[in-house]
């Protein structure tokens, strides 16, 4: 599936995941995160687990109990702290205890969701959309994602020089023999490296550094910007003059990252395909978010804005709304499809 | 520098600056420095060269000045927030309340990609790439370390190597440490999150004050007696240099997860007296935070805090060191074009 398309799904989730409580919508997002991450392992083979129900395990009880013991208010009280510890003392009731438990639900929505990310798109991928203006630094990023297990073999190789030399690790002080041979190997190395990027031409072609018009640019829109953030914070209108200076300001500056990265050249050996069924996911996953969030005649959108306080009542859950949010289903299609593509190549 | 400058033999430092492997107060080739200036003001008119330059470094620091700007303002809206006067009306509150956490994100995005394009732009060429990226990829392995082997509370090996980085190789350098170092480091532990861009920034924040406090101890050592940084009082006074960088370590322990807190404090339900609220004044909102931090983080972030003077007491010096020795053969660079004409 298209980075673009992965980076709309998972936005389109984490934007519903956080402006919601209620309990039964973010469970069955959770389930379908839970669904889409178990194929996106099996189709990338990956021996990675997925560790975030670990995470939810601890985060949704531990995230209960701190808002049940700090926040007195609610009208089914549960026991009461006595005394006066600050914080502490006070009623305990079973809405802050909810609430606290349905903060720690979207937290750990969202981790899922980040999770599914993070195990779906590799690194090269990442690296290799970096937008034309970071150039150096996609090159930068590039050689350290690269050079991550170099340094971490050259550190095994280190600590069993230095072990064969009789040195053991008892305490952080026993680091520092280990510690500066992998600095200087890697120091060392990058001099070799910088010696081959030259070698190879990097850098002969341009001056790298920005023009006075990306400068001026990037200035200009920082100032605007800024005007315009004070502007809304002091000086309240009913047309947002500000929210406009704002928009203006961003806007150069878009333009002045835009220019930077022109005059970069940009070659892909094997560009990645954005497949019709890339933009059917894609538009699936802006229409939930929009059907969720914009109110529209044909929806109440009550169900979404479950609140416990002041006194707990059972969430509601709109069938049709749920049915609509199994569009986010909609990447294992996409894998799928892909994997049969990639099966019939083979066999030809 | 263009395609059309000046036959002249000249090496410089990244930013232009100086010249490097000639001694200060080595008046032996000092000619480098004045041929260059002097050929160079020749061919373009001299004033309008050196004009366009002043321009090009005026742009250059208002893009670090307001970035910084907006990006504190971002971090400590929550305390300006509406400073409640009585002619904003309760509904205007709320309704900047609510989208300024969107906002927020927002600018911090936008001041990131800003400083990160003029940044790379000014200092990075093939031997800094290629320092960099060595440097990034050793401190994302011990980040990978770090999330195998949790240490206790706040404390992460990371922050000493982007702290010496800042101090030794520069603010911009020590910017770009951070900011990468954080993104390659998420991305190899499955930590790109929402988080990602305020933990960048931070980082970037710590290596780039890093540099400056690298000019302040410079400075304060040109000022010491002469018979403090002759050679045999060469340890004593690298010794000495450890002093500004303890107090730093422990000053961004707290500073990272203080700052760190502030991007989802607006969010957090919580005990109302810790709890941020639209409406409340500058002071209401120090207090409120300040109660949240003790409660929640002050703890954690010592561990950190601790976890920076173990690390810089223990390994600053000898990296220190290290460091600079190979500062000097990494940077200069030889303006090859020039060269190339000057045997014309």
């Amino acid at each position: 599936m298209h980075l673009r398309t992965w980076l709309v799904w998972i936005a389109s989730i984490v934007i519903v995941a956080l402006s919601t409580r209620n309990p039964l919508y973010l469970a069955l997002i959770l389930l379908i995160v839970l669904v889409v991450s178990t194929r996106v392992i099996q189709v990338n083979g990956s021996t990675q687990p997925a560790w975030w129900w670990r995470f939810g395990l601890v985060v949704i009880p531990l995230s209960a109990v701190m808002n049940a013991v700090t926040v007195h208010f609610g009208d089914t009280v549960l026991f009461t702290i006595p005394g006066s510890i600050p914080l502490l003392s006070g009623i305990v009731t079973l809405e802050a205890l909810v609430y606290g438990a349905l903060n720690g639900l979207v937290i750990t929505v969202v981790i899922a969701a980040f999770s599914v990310f993070n195990l779906a798109v590799p690194a090269y991928q990442l690296v290799r959309s970096t937008p034309r203006a970071f150039q150096s630094m996609g090159i930068t990023v590039g050689i350290a994602l690269s050079f991550i297990p170099q340094t971490m073999r050259r550190f095994r190789e280190v600590r069993e020089a230095q072990a064969v030399r009789g040195h053991r690790v008892r305490s952080l002080r026993d680091w520092l023999p280990l510690w500066l041979p992998l600095l200087i190997g890697g120091l060392e190395q990058s001099t070799q490296l910088s010696e081959a990027m030259v070698a190879r031409g990097f850098g002969a072609t341009q001056d790298r550094s920005a023009s006075i018009r990306t400068r001026a640019l990037l200035a200009s829109g920082l100032g605007l910007v800024l005007v315009g953030w004070l502007w809304r914070f002091t000086i309240h209108l009913a047309f947002d003059v500000g929210a406009l200076i704002m928009l203006v300001g961003t806007a150069l500056v878009v333009v002045g990252l835009w220019w930077s990265g022109r005059t970069v050249p940009h070659t892909v050996f094997r560009p990645q395909a954005f497949t019709p069924l890339d933009a059917i996911c894609l538009a699936v996953s802006v229409f939930i978010t929009l059907l969720l969030l914009v109110p529209l005649s044909i929806f109440t959108l009550d169900s979404v804005n479950y609140y416990p306080y002041p006194a707990l009542s059972l969430p509601q859950f709109d069938p049709l709304l749920g049915l609509f949010m199994l569009g986010w289903l909609m990447p294992i299609v996409v894998l799928a499809w892909s994997s049969h593509m990639e099966d019939s190549k083979t066999k030809v | 520098m263009t395609t059309n400058e000046v036959p002249v033999r000249r090496i410089l430092s990244p930013a232009g600056q100086g010249k490097v492997g000639i001694a200060p107060g080595d008046t032996s080739q000092p000619d480098l420095v004045k041929l260059s200036k002097r050929a160079s003001q020749k061919v373009h008119g001299g004033s309008s060269s050196a004009s366009r330059n002043a321009l090009q470094r005026a742009l250059s620091v208002s893009i670090y000045a307001l970035a910084t700007l907006i990006g504190l303002t971002a971090f400590i809206y929550p305390f300006f927030t509406l400073s409640s006067q009585a002619s904003v009306s309760a509904s205007q509150q709320m309704a900047h309340g609510s989208d300024s956490p969107l906002v927020l994100a927002l600018l911090i995005g936008l001041c990131l990609a800003a400083l990160a394009v003029e940044a790379q732009g000014q200092a990075l060429n093939a031997k800094l790439i290629a320092l960099l990226g060595i440097l990034v990829a050793i401190n994302s392995a011990l980040r990978l370390a770090e999330a195998v082997v949790r240490g206790p509370g706040g404390f992460s090996p990371v922050f000493m190597l982007i702290i010496l980085c800042g101090y030794v190789f520069g603010s911009r350098f020590g910017f770009l440490m951070g900011i990468l170092t954080l993104l390659v480091s998420g991305i190899i532990t499955g930590g790109v999150g929402p988080w990602l861009p305020y933990q960048m920034f931070t980082a970037g924040w710590m290596g780039m004050s890093a540099g400056w406090l690298g000019q302040v101890v410079a400075m304060l050592s040109r000022m010491l007696p002469k018979r403090l940084t002759s050679q045999t009082s060469a340890s004593r006074a690298s010794r000495l240099e450890l002093g500004p960088l303890l107090v730093y370590g422990v000053w961004w322990g707290f500073l990272y997860g203080a700052v760190m807190n502030l991007w989802f404090w607006p969010f957090q339900a919580g005990d109302p007296a810790q709890s941020w609220q639209a409406g409340l004044t500058f002071v209401q909102g120090v207090q409120r935070y300040a109660a949240f931090y003790l409660a929640t983080s002050f703890v954690w972030d010592a561990f950190a805090a601790v976890g920076n003077i173990a690390m810089l007491v223990l390994f600053g010096l000898p990296t220190l060191k290290v460091l600079r020795r190979f500062k000097d053969r990494f940077l200069f660079t030889v303006d090859s074009h020039e060269l190339a004409l000057e045997g014309t």
